[in-house]
């Protein structure tokens, strides 16, 4: 393997196209390994179906009840009688009482099990309770809280919430602002609830950047669970091979002498980097005739250059080469070590063009912004001396410190570890 | 009461569950805005239009949930515009990620920038709640309160 970026030499690599075929569902992002966040993970599908058997239990009670079930009739008869608002958190109680008992059945025995059990009964209760038209908000405003804060432990506990759990937190999010609406209207203390309410969401919503980050924590590794947004191919992390070693080394050398020019943005703007609006500690700089000229992996022309604005100005920290096409999986010619990764609901503003930031964990992008839902696959390189990990992840802490020391001495300091390349 | 104000609305009505509806969005679009602060603070970038505008809409929702539960015609109306905005929004994510993925929308999208905003404009649009705006019944005939939820 050795030689094969030598210098002089061509890197040649036939990209592989992806094949829907070659995926259960035919997605794309369904090829790769991705943050549980933006996905419903297989032990909670049971829930779904928890939910529809809710439906389909509504559905059979209305039917008795005009055959004359009097029992069916009776519960339809008090539900007709509640408030239009109690009927909605009604609703919402039940879906989320039966996405409790569905998450009982997706899973194996275990304590967690055991408090979807408890959280789907009392949530059934509360659902029984406002039902008989007894008074039920203080009691509803309990058990939501529970779950919430059960939600809150669990998450935190580095178990990322998945879309079932986000979506339940959202349902009882609104039963509990129906909870918080008082009855009748007291004008301080609707305000009261509805701030209570916007606070709730604001809290829940944090937590679930906090545990889909810390389930995703240094997950750039064939294997682990990434942090929301990027996407891994699917694998098994190993030792790489001697050949493997030696050629993620040679094509690290390779890229280190050929974009060291660059380390001024003017020679990277004249080779046609856009490096306008540099700002941040990994600008990417683009060139848009290198994404086009169908060279993969090409240690001369990488497609971005990667700097940060340190307290001295722009430093060139690395290089990031690009797939062509969404789902075409890049060369690992290191193997482990050169592990490609692709991005995942990525929010992109119009006005003006920038990244600006993840799909939220309710579902939204900032205002102006599109989801863009996979990219195509990239991999960077970070050409710094010292640096952990030369291809892969960057550490922001490790390089705020680099970027200080850099600026004290004005030289680059030593190497702290050693490179793959060397 | 004011001339864009319909009547007074019975306790619980259809117009609690459009507040709590709004509310809602309010609230997802208020964490919006703290994760575009938080990651132009973090990694930089020319994010202050997206905060301005994702800014004014959770205000724009809190007032509008405010207004409705007033009566505010003008605030139907807005709110109305505003969900056929966030309906577009959810079409132009749909698309892409039917051509870039190959897959539909993930199933909280689908809950807070389609089903609640039809939820919402479905409501405001009901006869009970025209008329709690005081304006005429799309239907002539019931417009009671006990019609379903």
């Amino acid at each position: 393997m050795r030689g094969l970026f030598q210098e002089g030499t061509e890197p040649i690599f036939e990209p592989a196209i992806f094949d829907p075929a070659g995926s259960d569902s035919g997605s794309v992002i369904d090829t790769y390994v991705g943050s549980p966040m933006y996905r419903v993970i297989p032990e909670h599908g049971a829930a779904i179906g928890g939910v529809l058997a809710l439906v389909a239990s509504v559905w059979l009670v209305r039917r008795l009840a005009r055959r004359g079930n009097p029992r069916a009739q009776a519960v339809v008869t008090r539900y007709r009688a509640l408030s239009v608002v109690t009927r909605f958190a009604l609703w919402l109680v039940a879906v989320s009482a039966t996405v409790h008992l569905g998450l009982v059945l997706g899973h194996e025995l275990s304590v967690y099990t055991g408090l979807y059990l408890v959280g789907a009964g009392a949530l059934f209760a509360v659902a029984a309770l406002m039902l008989s038209g007894r008074p039920w908000r203080a009691w509803t405003s309990v058990v939501l809280i529970g779950s919430i804060l059960g939600y809150a432990v669990s998450t935190l506990s580095g178990e990322a919430p998945d879309q079932i759990a986000l979506a339940t937190k959202l349902v009882e999010l609104a039963a509990l602002g129906v909870v918080l609406t008082p009855q009748p209207e007291r004008r301080l203390r609707r305000l009261a609830g509805s701030t209570a309410l916007v606070l709730a969401m604001t809290i829940t919503a944090a937590v679930a950047w906090i545990g889909a980050f810390t389930a995703g924590d240094g997950g750039h590794h064939l294997g682990e669970t990434p942090p929301p947004g990027v996407l891994l191919p699917f694998g098994e992390d190993r030792e790489p091979t001697h050949a493997e070693w030696d050629a993620a080394g040679d094509l690290y050398a390779h890229t280190v002498r050929a974009i060291a020019p660059y380390a001024d943005p003017a020679v990277a703007a004249a080779a046609g980097y856009d490096v306008a609006g540099m700002q941040g500690m990994g600008f990417h700089a683009d060139n848009e005739a290198y994404k086009a000229d169908g060279r993969i992996f090409d240690p001369e022309r990488p497609e971005t250059l990667v700097y940060a604005v340190g307290p001295d100005g722009p430093v060139l920290i690395g290089a990031m080469f690009q797939m062509p096409g969404i789902g075409n999986p890049g060369p690992a010619i290191g193997g482990p070590l050169t592990v490609w990764h692709a991005h995942d609901h990525i929010c992109f503003s119009l006005t003006p063009p920038a990244l600006s930031g993840l799909l939220s964990p309710f579902g939204a992008c900032p205002v102006g912004s599109i989801t863009v839902p996979i990219t195509n696959e990239m991999i960077h390189l970070w050409t710094l001396p010292g640096v952990e990990e030369p291809f892969g992840d960057i550490d922001d802490e490790w390089l705020r410190e680099y970027l200080g020391g850099w600026s004290e001495s004005k030289e680059p300091r030593e190497p702290a570890q050693q490179n793959a390349s060397s | 009461m004011s001339k864009d104000q319909g009547p007074q609305k019975p306790p619980g009505s259809r117009i609690d569950v459009i507040r709590i509806l709004l509310l809602v969005q309010g609230g997802i679009a208020v964490t919006t805005t703290l994760g575009v602060v938080i990651l132009g603070a973090a990694v930089g970038g020319p994010l202050l239009g997206s905060a301005l505008a994702t800014g004014t809409s959770a205000v724009l929702f809190l007032w509008l949930a405010r207004a409705v539960s007033h009566g505010s015609r003008r605030a139907r109306r807005v709110a109305m515009w505003v969900e056929s905005g966030v309906i577009f929004g959810f079409a132009v994510d749909l698309l892409l990620s039917l051509l870039l993925a190959r897959r539909p929308l993930e199933l909280v999208p689908v809950i807070t920038q389609l089903v609640m905003p039809i939820a919402v404009i479905r409501l405001l649009r009901s006869s009970d709640v025209r008329v709690m705006f005081g304006l005429r019944p799309r239907k002539s005939g019931a417009v009671a309160e006990g019609s379903a939820a």
